[in-house]
């Protein structure tokens, strides 16, 4: 017994090593770790091109990750919004008694990544070495060094406090006020954690003109469970859309609006048919388990 | 072997105690000095004149204390903490000599602060000076303070006035609650009205400096600029057909006193009001006695 037991693990640990995790260091899939969009110019809020698509790899160890862009300050306020892939309805992080909030998802294919803005001169990071922040030391009246953040992009948490971020695959964004008028500005795009499924994590980078309720009136998505519908088709590899993806998001932003043309599935259809029709433990699903969603509240 | 080794980690015990971890936090104590004129006000009436009120101890609004690097009358047109580029002052520390408290009427967010009243009558008296009617939840005038009291016990499921907190105790221990339990007394000799203020625990740094700012109330409103009425951000009890908010004070009324500081207000002047530490047991009393927009 003791030998068929000790064969079968054998058996089972060399089986285990067809696994290959390589993909999830950095320089393996091809993509960098840290990369710099150049300079943006501020765009229109109803350009529906304006939106500027990228991609990061995991980044060196003791190394932040991101993005960074740079825009020229128009005097007034400019919105900053990234999308980071893909949607946000998951169950693993919201199970409550939104309908909208209780689609199922494939939670390995969220990313997450957040944002920085402030001035250029005060930034510390090195444009496509490493991400940085707007901390500047700073010496008081009495020769104490204290930090300064001159960071501009002020996101309040759940909890009205300055310093929050959104999670997981949710939009991210912020109104910087009163920019100086032919400043640069630098954008900096933190990755936080890169989607589980091939550690590459896809996002779109708005930078327009105006506040960034402007920008929601002006792509209708007014409601908050619809800022996911300001950039859309945000999920990419090699710079091109996954077309699945794309159209799990477009069918809930449809939704929103009422604007889905006859005949087309709802979400909860389409993930039901999903279900039916694929094994989501053997192959990919872009809903995710539909049986594995906890009760709405 | 078990006796060498039971004394010798007793020795070790001991021995730790002796630690140095070489940290000046202390509690730093001083005085606050307000003259009689800070504590009163023209305040307008409803047929066009003005009423000449006080010194009265309820005229005191919220005090704030800071210990900030340094205080300076160049940026405004009062003294103020120096500023940093983003315009922080940076303070070390500090506290507050009367907080907003919980009123238990919609008419009474922000115009309740602790260390003022000696009883819920005064208030009810107070807010008549001010012609300041207040209403309950079914638009009745409130008239009594045992009503304010009665609705406090209700909507806050207390029992006692000491966890409603508007009422100070009896700090001097004369058996009653009384002026001398407020958080400014008279100083009879002087003329001028004194409030000890305590900041626990504080980071000492040499060469910092203790400033403070009083909020006057509107004489119009009875209302102060430094209080957070917010529902989503204060304590918020929803009564019948009334929103009853608490008030708070700001989160920054340290970091940025300029943007609550008004005509009206009262600072520490740049002779009087500001003490520079040299030692955590500098013996301190500043004042607030700076009127800002002038007499």
């Amino acid at each position: 017994m003791k030998r068929i037991l000790i064969s079968a693990a054998a058996i089972a640990a060399m089986a285990g090593c067809d696994y290959r995790g390589d993909f999830l260091f950095p320089g393996e899939n091809g993509v960098d770790g840290v990369i710099d969009l150049g300079v943006i110019e501020v765009g229109d809020p109803a350009d529906e091109s304006a939106v500027v698509f990228a991609e990061v790899g995991p980044a060196d160890v003791s190394v932040r990750g991101g993005a960074t862009a740079r825009f020229t300050g128009t005097g007034g306020t400019v919105c900053v919004w990234v999308d980071p892939e893909a949607v946000t309805w998951n169950t693993a992080v919201a199970p409550g008694g939104d309908q909208r909030l209780s689609y199922p998802d494939n939670i390995f294919d969220d990313g997450d990544i957040d944002i920085e803005v402030g001035q250029s001169i005060f930034y510390t990071g090195t444009p496509e070495v490493t991400v940085g922040d707007f901390a500047v030391s700073y010496q008081d009246a009495i020769g104490n060094e204290v930090e300064l953040a001159l960071n501009e992009c002020i996101i309040y948490d759940l909890f009205g406090e300055t310093g929050g971020h959104s999670g997981r695959a949710a939009p991210e964004f912020c109104d910087i006020p009163n920019t100086i008028p032919n400043l640069e500005y630098t954008v900096a795009i933190s990755t936080w954690n890169t989607p589980l499924d091939d550690d590459v994590l896809s996002f779109g980078l708005l930078i327009v003109d105006g506040e960034c309720s402007d920008l929601m009136n002006a792509r209708r998505t007014t409601d908050a469970w619809d800022q996911e519908c300001v950039i859309t088709g945000e999920a990419r590899n090699g710079g091109v859309m996954r077309p699945s993806y794309d159209y799990v998001e477009s069918l809930f932003c449809l939704a929103q609006d009422d604007s889905a043309p006859e005949g087309t599935p709802t979400l909860s259809e389409f993930c039901q048919t999903e279900a039916e029709t694929i094994d989501c433990k053997v192959e990919r699903c872009y809903c995710g388990d539909p049986t594995d969603i906890p009760e709405p509240i | 072997m078990k006796r060498i080794l039971l004394p010798a980690l007793g020795i070790a015990a001991l021995t730790a105690c002796a630690f140095d971890e070489g940290l000046i936090i202390e509690d730093i104590e001083g005085k606050i000095i307000l003259p009689p004129e800070a504590l009163s006000m023209e305040v307008p009436q409803d047929d066009g004149t003005d009423l000449a009120v006080g010194p009265d101890v309820r005229m005191i609004g919220p005090v704030f204390v800071g210990l900030y690097p340094g205080v300076g009358d160049s940026d405004f047109p009062y003294p103020h903490p120096l500023r940093a580029p983003t315009g922080d002052a940076l303070p070390y520390g500090g506290t507050t000599l009367g907080d907003y408290r919980f009123g238990c009427f919609e008419d009474l967010a922000c115009k309740v602060l602790s260390g003022r009243f000696t009883s819920y009558d005064e208030i009810v008296e107070w807010l008549g000076v001010f012609e300041e009617d207040f209403f309950d939840a079914y638009g009745n005038p409130v008239t009594s303070g045992d009503y304010i009291r009665q609705v406090c016990f209700e909507q806050l499921y207390y029992t006692s006035d000491e966890e409603i907190r508007i009422l100070p105790g009896d700090k001097n221990d004369n058996g009653e609650i009384d002026a001398g339990d407020l958080d400014f007394v008279l100083n009879e000799s002087t003329g001028n009205y004194e409030g000890n203020f305590k900041i626990w625990q504080q980071e000492f740094t040499e060469g910092f400096s203790a400033w403070a700012y009083m909020d006057a109330p509107d004489p119009d409103t009875m209302a102060y600029r430094t209080c957070n009425s917010d529902p989503q951000e204060v304590r918020n009890v929803q009564d019948y057909n009334q929103s009853v908010v608490g008030g708070s004070q700001f989160q920054d009324v340290l970091n940025y006193p300029n943007t609550y500081i008004t005509r009206g207000d009262w600072v520490g002047s740049m002779e009087q009001g500001i003490h520079t530490y040299e030692t955590v047991t500098d013996d301190v009393e500043i004042w607030i006695d700076f009127k800002v927009g002038g007499q």
